[in-house]
């Protein structure tokens, strides 16, 4: 399965192949922070400042990923093959597709890939199950309105633009926009 | 008094006890036995219990005095000579003993009894008797407030932009709000938002002063590889709290904490959803006693097959879930994008479903509990290939008012609105189009001002999408033009409105500088 989800604030790309990930069940926990790659986390107190000095809070800080977000800049790994903004890019019948690798746990590398795949044939707005179900230059995301195959953009003005009443919105593929 | 039958064995029994008590009578009274001579020989010196009598030698209670003085707004007692009237308020004790304690108070000496709880409202209805300048019948001020008491806030009001924004997200990738919310307390507004700073999408939090300035440096909320997205944020009354969608676990699942006033995390993240599946596109309102989520869950999907189902759960004000995720929608098709408001004692939640093979605009009604209220009721309605998208919600004078866009026949798009009258129940009003004709409107947000909706969205009419915002009645009909929210180079999109003091807080993504990025502005209130 393969798809991205979008929405007000973001649409998430259906998983990919290469980011295929199976959830399974779990048993209800009230710590989420139960990671062995993180660290516990360790509590303070506050207090609720000049409007409310009368007001403690036991506060909760949690460390994060280890090196924190500076050094986790590496965490995200892009990796292009081919460009899914250039027509041709991937030859005939092929279409040139983001592709994500998620980590396998809350601290792990996220790895973003462009690949050329046989195209599928969903054009804008077009329902999708799998981003291999949209023609090159789009992909398959989670709208929020059914999934449906987006043109690609780019967030910073670039080209390709989208057609009026469209904006390049935003995604979880950091490199690209989709027009909604 | 028949003389045969039952009427005649009762009267034996009677006429026996009396003998019994006459023949104890020895010329020595013992008061305690009961026995008396005169009705002094049985006064327990007790007002309360009534007059004692005596009667045929024996002591008979009296008849306990009745104090109920039918004034709904006393406490009535009866207080023995010498007893006191207690603290109970100020009391006037009558020669009876009844003693009635007053419960109206007028504490800021308006003239007014403040409101009581669990007293009706003729015991006292000024609605802050802290505050001598709001009572009932006050002069209606453009603050924020009720200053009549009529339940209504800066009714009449009209608002204008302050023409200043304020940008709050500096990097070069790609950044969207998750919320906004008023701190009364600490006169600060609360943003969320999420950009890939730091590799992969993360949620953070920042304190801005009324005018929307930074007040403190902003804080990450999330801090994993995974994405983040999301971050709706409520203001509970003492502390901030927020819910998103997380992925760290290698599935976007629904997160929830609570947060002090500078965003500090007051517990560790609570993952609130455990499915197979996505768990996305969050929503959070506070009842004031719980917190509401509502999301769309892909848990339901049967053989990859797509099919996201709207879900509600509760969580107690320190953050603990109560009970289980609660399924709201049960068709085969796809129930996404929830949006929820809090009513009178009803939940509210307006959500896209393509049931029937059309997406539309649905909404359902639950109590406070989530047990459901109401049917789903089809809000919006089909008109060719018409899309429908991004539905908001808020409960306005007795209904949930839901707002959305939805693309015409024309081929552009425009919002459109229905209320749904639920105090009392009624049938649904409209779809009215609200905004649109013949340029592009989208991403609606709408307020309540209890008499009038303010809405704000973004409309293409001058080329680049720019913000709007306009005034409607509880009816949907406009009574105030159109204002230019903000306005640059570039697409501005998806206002937010919070009310936060005198101002109504608007948060939206702006791509003036090149790159998506947050902005806050105000709209100020221009009367009366």
């Amino acid at each position: 399965m393969s798809r991205f989800a979008l929405g007000l604030g973001f649409f998430a790309m259906a998983a990919a192949v290469a980011g295929c990930v199976s959830s399974e069940p779990r048993s209800r926990s009230r710590d989420a922070s139960a990671d062995a790659s993180r660290d516990a986390g360790r509590i303070g107190r506050r207090d609720g400042g000049p409007s409310d000095a009368s007001y403690t809070y036991d506060v909760w800080v949690d460390p994060g990923c280890p090196g924190g977000p500076v050094e986790r800049d590496g965490g995200a790994v892009f990796v292009r093959t081919c460009d899914p903004y250039a027509p041709g890019a991937c030859g005939p019948g092929a279409a040139c597709y983001p592709v994500v690798t998620y980590p396998t746990g809350p601290c792990g590398d996220e790895v973003f890939l462009t690949e050329c795949w046989p195209a599928g044939p969903g054009g804008q707005g077009d329902h999708c199950v799998s981003t291999f179900d949209c023609e090159h230059g789009y992909s398959c995301f989670v709208t929020g309105e059914g999934n449906q195959c987006l043109q690609l953009c780019d967030q910073s003005g670039g080209e390709p633009r989208c057609p009026r009443g469209l904006i390049c919105g935003w995604t979880d593929l950091p490199e690209f926009g989709a027009c909604n | 008094m028949t003389s045969g039958g039952r009427g005649a064995s009762l009267g034996a029994a009677w006429i026996a006890m009396v003998i019994g008590a006459c023949g104890a009578r020895t010329g020595v009274i013992d008061p305690d036995a009961g026995q008396c001579v005169t009705d002094d020989d049985c006064d327990d010196t007790r007002a309360c219990n009534g007059v004692e009598r005596c009667v045929e030698g024996r002591c008979r209670a009296g008849v306990a005095l009745a104090c109920d003085d039918d004034d709904p707004c006393t406490v009535d007692e009866c207080v023995e000579p010498g007893g006191g009237a207690g603290d109970g308020g100020a009391a006037d004790a009558g020669a009876s003993g009844c003693v009635h304690h007053v419960l109206r108070e007028d504490a800021d000496e308006d003239g007014f009894d403040g409101v009581m709880s669990d007293l009706p409202a003729v015991c006292g209805d000024d609605c802050d008797d802290s505050d001598p300048t709001v009572f009932p019948g006050a002069p209606e001020r453009c603050n924020g407030r009720d200053d009549d008491c009529d339940g209504q806030v800066d009714e009449g009001a009209s608002y204008m932009p302050e023409g200043r924004d304020v940008r709050l997200t500096f990097d070069d990738t790609p950044s969207s709000y998750g919320g906004l919310a008023w701190n009364p307390s600490a006169e600060s507004w609360a943003a969320t938002y999420w950009d890939y700073g730091g590799g992969s999408a993360d949620v953070s939090f920042v304190e801005l002063e009324p005018t929307g300035e930074p007040r403190a440096p902003p804080m990450l909320l999330t801090n994993d590889s995974g994405d983040a997205f999301g971050a709706n944020i409520v203001w509970t009354g003492r502390e901030h709290a927020v819910v998103w969608q997380d992925r760290r676990d290698g599935d976007y699942e629904v997160y929830f904490n609570r947060l002090a006033p500078d965003g500090a995390k007051l517990a560790p993240d609570l993952r609130v959803t455990y499915a197979p599946g996505w768990s996305i596109n969050t929503s959070l309102a506070w009842t004031g006693a719980e917190f509401v989520i509502a999301w769309q869950d892909g848990r339901d999907e049967v053989e990859a097959i797509e099919n996201y189902e709207i879900y509600l759960a509760f969580l107690d004000r320190d953050g603990f879930e109560i009970g289980d995720d609660i399924r709201l929608t049960h068709d085969l098709a796809n129930s996404e994008s929830p949006a929820i408001a809090i009513g009178a004692d009803e939940i509210g939640v307006a959500f896209l479903d393509g049931r029937g093979g059309a997406q539309r605009i649905w909404f359902v009604t639950t109590d406070m509990q989530g047990a459901r209220t109401s049917e789903d009721l089809p809000v919006s309605v089909v008109a060719g290939s018409s899309r429908t998208r991004d539905p908001v919600v808020v409960w306005a004078d007795g209904a949930f008012v839901v707002a959305w866009e939805q693309e015409s026949l024309a081929g552009d798009t425009d919002i459109l609105a229905a209320r749904i009258p639920r105090a009392p129940v009624g049938p649904i009003e409209g779809p009215t189009v609200l905004a649109g004709g013949e340029s592009f409107a989208r991403g609606p947000s709408l307020l309540s001002n209890g008499d009038r909706l303010v809405l704000a969205y973004a409309d293409d009419r001058g080329g680049d999408f720019d913000l709007w915002a306009a005034v409607y009645d509880p009816g949907l009909t406009r009574i105030a033009p159109d204002v230019l929210v903000s306005s640059a180079p570039g697409d501005g999109v998806y206002p937010f409105l919070r009310r936060g003091g005198t101002a109504i807080g608007v948060l939206f993504n702006d791509q003036r500088d090149g790159n998506w990025e947050v902005y806050f502005t105000r709209l100020l209130c221009a009367g009366p």
